[in-house]
């Protein structure tokens, strides 16, 4: 009997022994030698510019790219010209590298700012609109749309900014390549058509 | 004796929670809409940043950047119907959807670097790094969003916009409502 409850007492012992240290001690262990996250102080927002558009984004394309740099530094001559002399490469490469992947958004469809007023003809229950040629309106890429997969090397914001340039153009160039200009200027001539035939024109043609 | 414990220590660290939290990729594909934008605000903010709290690194590092944002709201057209519009000669009413935030955009040229200081035992900012402080900029600018007065904004130029082009039909007296407010623009 005596035998039994000690050996319960050292059962409770170590279940205790090992709450404690996976809930206390281990996660204490793990965060101390961790990097604090640097987090920004709270600033106001200035607004700088209000301005009147009209806008009518008919289609979104939502995409994903690749985009990278590899730009060479002093010490990358050095390096290749020691490498070159030696049967494999032994120093490793002193070129900078960056390698992004951004996940954004291209609006398209028509400024419809841009319809004149002779661009709208009205007779009894029939009109014509001639709507303005459609266009990419926006490529959102946001600081949240970017991870970084490589980076070697000090980056400057304004190199950095010449990749994100890049993987925004991949952007555009694939949601052309994926019609999304026919597909929104088809989708706004038919939102148009709707509108106005919601308010009761009989004939209505867009083009 | 020691054995049993050594075993019970072992059960109970096997059977540690794992972690299968991944993060599952959204949809990449062309989206139809039917939105509206009517009201493009350009805002600033500086980023300001001190990495000084983590206890091992010797020496501190500052950052100062400056981003701009443009957020587009308007009205998704797609809401309008025929109940939308009551017309009596040359008058009409319309009832538009309530305006909504379209997009927010921070482009990269727009995040520019003011001012870096770097101590002797510290990297300077990385890439990763600036684009972490964006990310909570880009956060705290979308919080922020309800205080700008864009929707009401949004409103006024939506009714300037649908009347222009209401006056283009031939209509004289236009009456603009907006679901869910009471709010009433009457242009004439």
């Amino acid at each position: 009997m005596r035998k039994a409850a000690s050996i319960v007492t050292k059962i409770i012992f170590a279940f205790v022994c090992y709450w404690f240290l996976t809930r206390v001690v281990i996660p204490y262990m793990k965060t101390i030698f961790t990097s604090k996250e640097i987090s920004i102080d709270q600033t106001p927002i200035l607004i700088k510019e209000i301005k009147s558009i009209g806008q009518l984004i008919t289609y979104t394309s939502f995409n994903e790219v690749v985009a990278d740099t590899t730009i060479k530094t002093k010490g990358s001559a050095f390096v290749n010209t020691f490498n070159r002399f030696t049967p494999v490469p032994i120093l490793p490469s002193a070129d900078k590298q960056l390698v992004i992947i951004g996940r954004g958004k291209i609006l398209a469809g028509i400024n419809l700012s841009l319809l004149t007023d002779s661009g709208v003809t009205v007779k009894n229950d029939s009109v014509w609109v001639d709507l303005p040629a459609v266009q990419i309106l926006d490529a959102i890429l946001n600081p949240s749309d970017f991870e970084t997969f490589v980076e070697k090397g000090e980056w400057s914001n304004n190199e950095v900014i010449l990749v994100k340039a890049k993987a925004r153009r991949k952007m555009i160039a694939h949601a052309i390549q994926q019609n999304i200009l026919p597909k929104a200027d088809a989708k706004a001539k038919m939102i148009m058509e709707n509108f106005l035939h919601n308010m009761g024109y009989k004939h209505v043609e867009v083009f | 004796m020691q054995k049993l414990i050594v075993i019970i220590f072992l059960l109970f660290f096997s059977c540690g929670k794992k972690n299968n939290a991944e993060e599952k990729p959204g949809i990449l594909t062309l989206r139809e809409m039917s939105d509206l934008a009517t009201v493009e605000y350009t805002v600033t903010k500086v980023i300001k940043a001190s990495d000084n709290k983590t206890w091992f690194k010797v020496g501190d590092r500052k950052i100062l950047m400056s981003c701009e944002a443009h957020i587009k709201a308007g009205i998704d057209m797609s809401a309008i119907n025929k109940n939308s519009f009551t017309i009596t000669d040359k008058n009409i009413e319309v009832l538009l959807p309530a305006p909504k935030i379209i997009s927010v955009s921070l482009p990269a040229e727009g995040i520019k670097m003011e001012y870096e200081e770097t101590g002797i035992f510290r990297d300077k900012f990385k890439s990763q790094d600036r684009d972490a402080l964006a990310r909570q900029a880009e956060q705290q600018i979308r919080n922020s969003i309800d205080s700008l007065g864009i929707l009401n904004q949004a409103k006024v130029n939506t009714s300037m916009f649908v009347t222009n082009f209401l006056k283009r039909l031939g209509y004289q007296n236009i009456s603009i409502t907006y679901n869910g407010s009471l709010r009433q623009n009457n242009m004439q």
